[in-house]
């Protein structure tokens, strides 16, 4: 970012110049550190509009009128310097020890971090290229303080949820806005079966995971109102501001770079016990079941669990199964991917092409990406135009990965078990493997025979012409259209276990995604002696359309599954559109570089509420002081370099998710004997408002002795007309969506968000051979809800509850309260609120729920080391969080004995060695496994959430440029690149550490370690 | 330029206002699938649309399960003696009735438990209700026998789900008079917002009989036959012969007699013949209608229930989650004659280690084509003769009893020897041709919790029949235990915090 930002300053200052040659000066311009050339520093001639900057050998030709004789050379990162023009000069540069100013991009204006008023973090995502992860959303993780990611499954292509300073909403969505080039842009799922948690796959597509992240130049997520407020009703969860790299000035360079590797599962997911271990537990459960509930003698209860025990857990003839090494795969990847930029005087370019191929880890998951990408920009007279398209398409394979019956993850961790077989004698794979639990599905035949294909398109096309008005005067007009389709297939043939009763069933949903934004924008950004002014007026519209087309076939003649061949088709399909007006302004001040102040101010109208109600106001206003400029600052100058004291304040929102949430709806297509009627479904609400966010922020940069910066943030988010799909009584009978929710969408109170962030970035060693930069952060989020309006001071949802005061994810179940010496059941703690509360009982009837946890960390953020030493490098970022719990949700594993334990596989914790032996056992660890048992949802299930786990590893080596410069080649490099590359966690964590966003863990693919092994050339 | 300063920014403004008055009307966005709830109902034809509803509602979805197109036939049948979840070979959605392992509320969810789609159901019917007697239809007048008509069928189905949630929720009329807390009663159309509380049994069966009651007097049923998808007169007075048995006592009873009497001798119905039995379940037979009263339709994808339908969770092929006990299957084979053996059949391959020659399963939903496009029998004419008989029998009117109970048997076995007479004629054994009629239907466990007896599963753990190892409290039980009922599912306590929760189960 920081490199194209000073090309475009040069090309200013190029197209001024003019040929009034006198006497025309070469030279080089070499960099001190290294030695090479510098490419694209800019050389003026002081005290004139002439310039030039210098070209891939870092040489130069400059005019130098008569009487001149002063040369300016300057280039981001490096101590400008004037000398005396001669003919051949060779300038030295010399490193700029001050940390390099980052740039934020705001979207509506770029400013330097050294004079922004609000908090933003900016990730480069250049240090990542090398690893290979297709979500975008993960390339962040570690390297923004207060920027939460989690994956619900670590299938490629799978959605991502994001969190910018803890959850600021509920039901209105929580995810950041995200905006590419200035243009804010769909997100989310695009999967047309199924979203996270639901349908016939559990991972979603991610619309994101459709860029390519190596276009991307960097990424700014800007965490407060100050310029979070311009975006006005979107905005409340942050927004994330991408930059796609574009054209400079100079020769051409192609890049080249290409990896290959493979993947398998990070952790040991959901570890269950072997055959032996598993046959024993049973006959001891068996045992058990007619020792105290079947009143038998030892002798007979032994015959009892003789008798029966097969029934379970017959030995296969060919021995147990390890469905686990069945299932899971080694997953393959490969990338290639091209970059040509370049550019004259009046026109720049940037375009790739790039393909990618990843393999899940379980069967039949992958992901095959093309993407192709141009961005030009030309400049003609007073005009300057740009144009951008960004061309993906992508091919998801989906495996399913909740508890149904085909489920990997489920069939792996629960459904089949060490007795069930998934091969016949011959070696055939089986079609019944005598697993109880999914009717002897056998998920390795089933993928055979089944698949869930998302074919998906996608453009994004922008073209902005800008017009220099007069001075600084400038009026613009972009228009953006992105078209996103995806057409998924969902097969099950005739020999499938899901499409046998069908005689084949072929299921395609089409959806399609449209939005057409128009930016006006008016900017002034001038200069007055000291006072600096950046003004900016703005109209927006956003027009999103969206469409689905389901259609159906089943009962075909043969093994071709298209519609046109099928015996019985059917189709549904539906249109949805939505609308946003907005008018903005802002305006930005500063004295001398010390004092600070900007005010923004935006108003919606939105086509999601009632007519009055529609029209929201947000904004902003912020300042900031550099008391490090100050007199009195001076005596302690030399150690603290730079000081800065930022405040911000401001008022965004949100819209709610739902399109037409404010009417009451009779809804069609409710059928009933072959005719579609109505019925009243959800009840609307009319009174429904925006979601208002309110942000302070204060903040304070301080850099000491040039190397180390701080960075520190304290903010207070409070969201208040919080829109919640409030669970209601099921008795007035409404309900939302197909599946039928109880839910109806209402402004229900307030949460409010505060913490405290912490960057660090230290340029340990800067030499000329050896650089060894480290950043640290750190982020402390406390959520609470705040307010809850009506009578209640609480909401229950399962096993969260939202209670007043408490976190929101706040899990709420009977406290565990280790095992009863004399029956070996589970005991809890009564928690009736008197005298009795902290007395147990094993009848959980008799207990009381209480507050047992909560998924909110104490601490989490990154650790990322960067180190090169001649013509090796070294990069590695660790991400980690404390003080967070989890649950294990899976509540069919947890009975203790019960009937899906006897059925299925039995997780590797349920320790015969450390269970309940007999009464008056006090030392037990684990209560008694015993048939027909029950479990309940208890602290017992509470997981420590804590977490370090190493993000990603490169290791590179750049070829010297004495050798390649032979060969034609600007640069080659091979690298090795890892991705979570071990992970340390609690033994009781036994799930992937990144997980959904409540902490509530099912089946859900872990992540992927990965190893990749690549090399990258230029030319 | 000055001006043009000035200039431009006035135009940049006076544009802005326009566009922005422009806006507001340019926002107003409306769905496609869907209308204003406010006058939605203008005519006749939408109160047709919204009678389509409320039956779809009471049919059920795949992913509304609670009711009759799942969990209340698995409800009625499971729970009880005669039949049970196939724990072999099932899809794991008849268990929870079978093993009784829930202990808390939260055991009992959305799909599980009989709840939410009644409410559904009773909320639709309301406002049909409403609508119909607001008489503001522009055509209110020259339709005002097919307004009647829908309304009155919308208080059938509104008695139909009170009842079924009254005798689930609460305890038995005939256990202590209706004292205890059954369902909530809804009779008008309410706020999203909400939270009634339960009233009593005794104030259910009020309600109910008076909706029954009201439509039947109004005179506007269909009294016709041929469209057994719809509530009709008949079916009306059929289930309130069912209220009338459920509630017991001698006026109950009496009422129960006289108003199953009426349908035997006034309605058009005919019992199916032994040669008839065993395929009359398909619609496309054609003594189909001559039994069946009133059955839940299905007619396509459209419409169907899919995977997650009762019928497909009786059908060997399908789910196959459901089977009779061994102990029932024995009893239909002492009498090889008995015409209802024929809607016993056997399993898939892989069930005949366990099952051997037996045929476990039922074949009540039927369809040539597809068993998920089969319709489910919700009122047949032979329960009224059961019921009859039982009420008779229990009046000492054992003259009336007796060729009611031989009505049925002599059109079901062949075996002549079977029929009663005055002198053999018990009340148990009018329970065993119920058993045996009813099977699949929903219908035993409610007759067990009505009639106060015992719940047996099995009797020697050694010795289970097809029947997994259950639970003590699981393998027999009567109405006393409170596990006899579910509790009121946890996100209605979520949600409600008047709601009223049942014995055992916590707060």
């Amino acid at each position: 970012m920081v490199k194209r930002f000073a090309m475009i300053l040069t090309g200013l200052i190029v197209s001024i110049g003019t040929a009034l040659a006198q006497s025309e000066i070469s030279g080089t311009v070499i960099s001190e550190d290294t030695g090479e050339p510098v490419v694209g520093a800019t050389v003026s001639v002081v005290g004139t509009k002439t310039g030039g900057v210098t070209d891939l050998y870092g040489q130069f030709k400059i005019f130098v009128p008569e009487g001149k004789k002063q040369l300016h050379v300057q280039f981001i990162g490096m101590q400008p310097q004037t000398v005396t023009a001669r003919q051949g000069i060779k300038i030295v540069l010399k490193n700029d020890t001050h940390a390099i100013d980052e740039v934020i991009v705001t979207g509506y204006g770029n400013f330097k971090k050294s004079s922004f008023t609000g908090a933003a973090s900016t990730a480069d995502l250049s240090k990542l290229e090398d690893v290979p992860m297709i979500s975008l959303e993960d390339k962040l993780a570690g390297s923004v303080p207060g920027l939460q990611i989690t994956n619900t499954s670590g299938a490629p292509g799978s959605v991502s949820s994001v969190r910018v300073r803890g959850m600021g909403s509920i039901n209105a969505g929580n995810n950041p806005l995200y905006v590419i080039d200035g243009t804010p842009v769909s997100s989310g799922n695009i999967n047309a079966f199924s979203g996270p948690g639901d349908g016939y796959n559990d991972s979603g597509t991610s619309l994101l995971s459709t860029i390519n992240s190596n276009d991307i130049e960097s990424i700014t997520v800007i965490k407060d109102a100050a310029a979070a407020s311009l975006y006005g009703s979107r905005a409340a969860n942050g927004v994330i501001v991408i930059t796609t790299k574009s054209g400079s000035r100079g020769k051409t360079h192609v890049d080249f770079r290409s990896d290959w590797g493979f993947s398998k599962s990070a952790v040991n997911y959901r570890p269950t016990l072997n055959g032996d271990d598993w046959r024993e537990l049973l006959y001891t459960g068996l045992k058990n079941y007619g020792l105290y509930q079947g009143g038998m003698s030892e002798e007979n209860a032994l015959a009892f669990a003789d008798r029966n025990i097969d029934q379970f857990a017959a030995k296969p003839a060919n021995g147990w199964t390890n469905w686990k090494d069945l299932l899971y795969q080694t997953g393959h990847h490969s990338n290639y991917q091209v970059a040509v930029n370049g550019g004259s005087e009046n026109t720049k370019f940037y375009s790739s092409l790039s393909y990618t191929n990843q393999d899940g880890i379980l069967l039949g998951q992958g992901l095959e990406r093309f993407t192709g990408n141009a961005n030009i920009t030309h400049t003609f007279g007073k005009f300057t135009l740009n144009l951008t398209t960004q061309f993906s398409k992508m091919n998801q394979r989906l495996a399913n990965e909740g508890a149904s019956f085909d489920g990997s993850v489920a069939n792996a961790a629960w459904m089949q078990t060490p007795a069930s077989v998934a091969f016949n004698e011959d070696g055939t794979l089986t079609g019944n493997t005598g697993s109880a639990l999914n009717r002897g599905v056998n998920p390795l035949y089933e993928t055979l025979h089944a698949y869930d294909k998302s074919d998906i398109i996608r453009t994004f096309n922008t073209i902005k012409l800008s017009y220099n008005i007069w001075d600084n005067l400038i009026l613009s007009e972009k228009i953006a259209y992105e078209y996103t389709s995806n057409e998924e297939d969902v097969l099950w043939d005739k020999y499938s276990n899901n499409g046998s009763g069908f005689n084949g069933l072929l299921q395609r949903q089409a959806v399609t995604n449209k939005q057409l934004n128009t930016q006006t924008q008016l900017s002034y950004i001038k200069s007055f002696g000291k006072h600096n002014v950046d003004a900016l007026v703005g109209f927006e519209t956003e027009q999103n359309n969206s469409a689905y087309n389901y259609l159906s076939g089943y009962d075909y003649p043969g093994d071709l599954y298209e519609l046109t061949n099928a015996g019985t088709t059917s189709a549904e399909s539906n249109k949805e559109e939505y609308k946003l007006v907005s008018l903005l302004g802002r305006v930005n001040y500063n004295y001398a570089n010390r004092y600070y102040a900007g005010l923004s101010y935006r108003t919606d109208g939105s086509s999601r509420l009632a007519h009055d109600n529609r029209w929201g106001s947000f904004w902003s206003i912020s300042g900031a002081w550099r008391f490090s400029d100050e007199k009195f600052f001076e005596p302690v100058k030399s150690i603290v370099t730079d000081g800065k004291l930022r405040l911000s304040f401001g008022v965004n929102g949100t819209q709610p998710s739902s399109l037409y949430g404010y009417m009451n709806l009779y809804k069609y297509g409710e059928a009933y004997n072959g005719s579609s009627g109505m019925g009243i479904v959800g009840i609307g609400n009319p009174e429904l408002r925006w979601e208002k966010n309110r942000a302070l922020n204060i903040g304070l940069d301080l850099t000491f002795i040039d190397r180390i910066n701080l960075t520190l943030d304290y903010y207070v988010r409070k969201t208040t007309d919080l829109i919640y799909n409030m669970p209601v009584s099921a008795i007035p009978g409404y309900y939302e969506g197909s599946e039928g929710y109880v839910t109806t969408p209402m402004n229900i109170g307030s949460l409010k968000n505060s913490g405290i962030e912490v960057t660090i970035t230290s340029n340990n060693i800067t030499t000329k051979d050896f650089t060894w930069t480290t950043s640290l952060n750190m982020a402390h989020n406390s959520n609470k809800l705040s307010k809850l309006n009506g009578e209640d001071n609480e909401v229950i949802s399962g096993l969260l509850i939202h209670r007043v005061g408490e976190p929101y994810y706040s899990y709420y179940a009977y406290e565990y309260a280790g095992v009863d010496p004399a029956t070996g059941k589970e005991q809890y703690f009564i928690n009736d609120g008197t005298e009795n509360a902290r007395k147990t009982t094993t009848n959980v009837a008799e207990a009381n729920k209480v507050i047992v946890g909560k998924h909110q960390p104490v601490i989490e953020g990154g650790l990322t080391n960067t180190l090169r030493y001649k013509f090796v490098d070294l990069g590695f970022t660790f991400t980690y969080s404390f003080g967070g719990d989890a649950y294990d949700y899976a509540t069919w594993l947890h009975q203790n004995g019960g009937s899906y334990n006897y059925n299925g596989a039995i997780p590797s914790y349920y320790k015969l060695g450390d269970m309940w032996t007999g009464p008056g056992d006090t030392t037990a660890k684990l209560p008694k496994f015993e048939y027909g048992s029950t479990g309940a949802l208890s602290s017992r299930w509470i997981m420590p959430a804590d977490y370090v786990r190493l993000k990603s590893l490169t290791l590179g080596i750049t070829a010297p440029r004495k050798y390649t410069d032979r060969i034609g080649l600007s640069k080659a490099r091979v690298f090795f690149s890892a991705s979570n590359l071990f992970t340390i966690k609690s033994k009781d964590l036994f799930v992937d550490p990144e997980m959904p966003i409540d902490g509530l863990c099912t089946f859900e693919t872990p992540q992927l370690k990965t190893f990749t092994f690549g090399i990258e050339l230029g030319f | 330029m000055k001006i043009k300063r000035i200039l431009y920014r006035s135009a940049f403004v006076a544009a802005a206002a326009v566009l922005t008055s422009c806006g507001t009307n340019w926002l107003d966005e409306s769905p496609n699938n869907a209308v204003d709830a406010e006058g939605a109902i203008k005519n006749v034809s939408d109160l047709i649309n919204a009678r389509i509803g409320m039956y779809k509602a009471f049919k059920g979805t795949s992913d509304l399960t609670d009711y009759y197109s799942q969990q209340m036939f698995v409800y009625g049948d499971v729970h009880g003696d005669d039949m049970q979840y196939n724990n072999e070979f099932g899809s794991n959605r008849a268990g929870t009735y079978y093993y009784m392992e829930y202990t808390t509320a939260s055991s009992f969810g959305r799909t599980t438990t009989p709840w939410q789609s009644p409410y559904i159901t009773i909320g639709r019917a309301c406002r049909i209700i409403e609508a119909a007697e607001a008489g503001t239809m522009t055509d209110a007048e020259e339709s005002a026998a097919d307004i009647a008509q829908i309304e009155a069928e919308a208080k059938v189905l509104r008695a139909y789900c009170l009842f079924d949630l009254t005798r689930i929720y609460g305890k038995p009329y005939t256990m202590d008079g209706g004292e205890s807390l059954g369902a909530s009663v809804v009779t008008t159309s309410l706020e999203s917002t909400e939270k009634p509380v339960r009233s009593s049994v005794k104030d259910c069966y009020t309600q109910i009989l008076k909706d029954l009651n009201d439509a039947i007097s109004s005179n506007a049923l269909y009294e016709g036959t041929d469209d057994t998808g719809y509530i009709n007169v008949w079916a009306a007075k059929a289930l309130l012969v069912r209220v009338y048995l459920t509630m017991g006592g001698t006026e109950n009873l009496n009422n129960a007699l006289i108003t199953a009497q009426d349908i035997i001798t006034n309605s058009p119905y005919t019992l199916w013949t032994p040669s008839q039995y065993a395929t009359a379940w398909d619609k496309r037979s054609a003594a189909h209608g001559n039994e069946m009263i009133f059955e839940i339709a299905i007619s396509g994808t459209n419409d169907w229930t899919d995977r997650n339908g009762i019928s497909y969770l009786c059908d060997p092929d399908g789910y196959g989650d459901v089977i009779v006990t061994k102990s029932f299957y024995d009893m239909m084979q002492s009498d090889p004659q008995d015409a209802r053996n024929g809607i016993l059949i056997e399993g898939a391959d892989n069930t005949k280690a366990k099952f051997g020659d037996a045929r476990p399963y039922i074949n009540k939903f039927q369809d040539a084509a597809d068993t998920r496009l089969a319709n489910l029998p919700m009122l047949r004419l032979s329960e009224v003769y059961l019921s009859a008989a039982e009420a008779a029998l229990a009046l000492n009117k054992k003259d009336i009893a007796v060729p009611l109970l031989n009505a049925i048997i002599s059109n079901r076995t062949t075996d002549a020897t079977k029929l009663v007479t005055e002198g053999n004629i018990t009340d148990e054994r009018i329970a065993t041709e119920r058993r045996k009629e009813l099977v699949g239907e929903g219908q035993r466990y409610f007759d067990l919790l009505r009639r106060g007896e015992q719940i047996v599963r099995y009797t020697d753990v050694n010795n289970r029949g097809w029947h997994d190892i259950l639970a003590e409290d699981a393998r027999a039980f009567d109405r006393n235990s409170y596990k006899a009922y579910p509790a009121i599912p946890q996100y209605e306590i979520n949600a409600n915090k008047n709601i009223q929760q049942n014995d055992g189960y916590g707060k």
